[in-house]
């Protein structure tokens, strides 16, 4: 679990402006900064409305940004974590 | 439907039959090649002498429609017979054209103007169709009542992935990590039950592509809320990459009402249900705008 923050348009943050709400869940867990930033959470009770003026109800997680780019970011989150893994493992003698 | 009059008394040799039907139409009976006819008056009726006992086959027509009963004649008898009409109020696709069929009659709608108000004059198996000469599409309709008047709506693929039947040739049929699945046509019923906290999740093999729609929607039957087994989790979802790892959901909280997911339109991805530790029943899921 997660505490994320969303903003007035419902676009997630990691950190709070102070003018956010907290929100916990568990989708974003394992995913990088910049995906969470890359999403709307739309809390239950609550709607957003798109561009063109359909309405869509909470509880919606849905990306802002493209998901190839998201993915592209995922990715390379992940090969970092696992080289951070890797050499965290060298120092300990073990060889990955 | 008035009551004909019962002719008493009368002389002559036979009996006399007095028909009921609608005004204006031609009435005949017909017996071993021996035929007789009449036109009914403005009341309706018409009248028969001399009829030998037996069967007699009775027959009304006013040039469009037939109707045919058969009369026992023992004595002076009086019937009532009317032309059967039922109305099946037909929705097709613009441009298409219709056709309503029982097999042996075969009715055509008079223009492709997508709406049209069908009258048959037999009960039984009418088979609604359309076609705009590459896609077609068919619907069985039981008549069985005079004066019935029902609705048949028509259309071709418009974005469903799961309708009373899973739409096969654009799924690709549905995959699910844990649990069970059954595809039938009265629901999509993925079944977490016992499979503890995991994530159970179904989802369409193929890609789907969201061609011209930018709403993904879905309407449970299902929700296990009578047992709460879980902690609400029902979801729809789609995801980018890997078939059961969402890259975006909606919540679904009660059955037999639309939950709908914002989805960018062009996007190519798998659908997807999650549940958790219940069943998780759908009647409906499609994409739109």
């Amino acid at each position: 679990m997660r505490t994320i923050y969303i903003d007035s348009d419902f676009k997630c943050h990691t950190t709070n402006d102070g003018a956010m709400k907290a929100v916990e869940t568990d989708f974003f867990d394992g995913k990088s900064d910049s995906i969470v930033e890359g999403y709307r959470f739309v809390p239950f009770g609550e709607s957003w409305t798109r561009s063109d003026g359909a309405v869509f109800y909470g509880e919606m997680v849905t990306p802002w940004k493209d998901y190839d780019e998201l993915d592209d970011a995922q990715r390379q989150y992940e090969k970092q974590l696992l080289a951070e893994y890797a050499e965290a493992l060298k120092v300990m003698g073990v060889t990955v | 439907m008035a009551i004909g009059r019962t002719n008493t008394g009368g002389g002559g040799v036979g009996g006399v039959l007095t028909v009921t039907a609608p005004a204006g139409v031609t009435v005949s009976v017909s017996k071993d090649g021996k035929v007789k006819t009449k036109t009914s008056n403005a009341e309706g009726l018409a009248v028969f002498k001399g009829l030998a006992t037996g069967t007699w086959t009775l027959t009304i027509t006013n040039g469009v429609q037939t109707s045919t009963k058969p009369v026992v004649i023992t004595a002076d008898y009086n019937t009532v017979i009317a032309f059967f009409s039922a109305t099946i109020n037909i929705t097709y696709p613009v441009g298409s054209v219709c056709t309503c069929s029982n097999g042996s009659t075969t009715l055509t709608a008079p223009d492709t103007s997508g709406t049209w108000k069908c009258v048959v004059s037999n009960k039984g198996t009418w088979t609604v169709s359309c076609t705009n000469g590459t896609e077609s599409k068919s619907e069985t309709v039981s008549i069985t009542t005079d004066g019935q008047n029902t609705s048949v709506e028509l259309a071709y693929w418009d974005g469903q992935l799961y309708d009373a039947g899973d739409f096969t040739s654009i799924t690709g049929g549905w995959i699910n990590n844990v649990g069970s699945i059954e595809i039938n046509s009265s629901e999509l019923l993925l079944d977490g039950s016992g499979c503890g906290d995991a994530i159970v999740r179904a989802a369409t093999r193929n890609k789907i592509k969201f061609d011209g729609y930018s709403k993904l929607s879905i309407i449970a039957t299902n929700l296990d809320k009578e047992h709460n087994r879980n902690d609400g989790r029902h979801h729809l979802y789609v995801a980018t990459t890997d078939k059961h790892t969402p890259t975006g959901y909606v919540q679904l909280k009660d059955t037999n009402k639309p939950y709908t997911l914002n989805v960018e339109e062009g996007a190519s991805v798998y659908v997807g249900i999650e549940t958790k530790n219940c069943p998780f029943g759908v009647s409906k899921i499609w994409m739109h705008n």
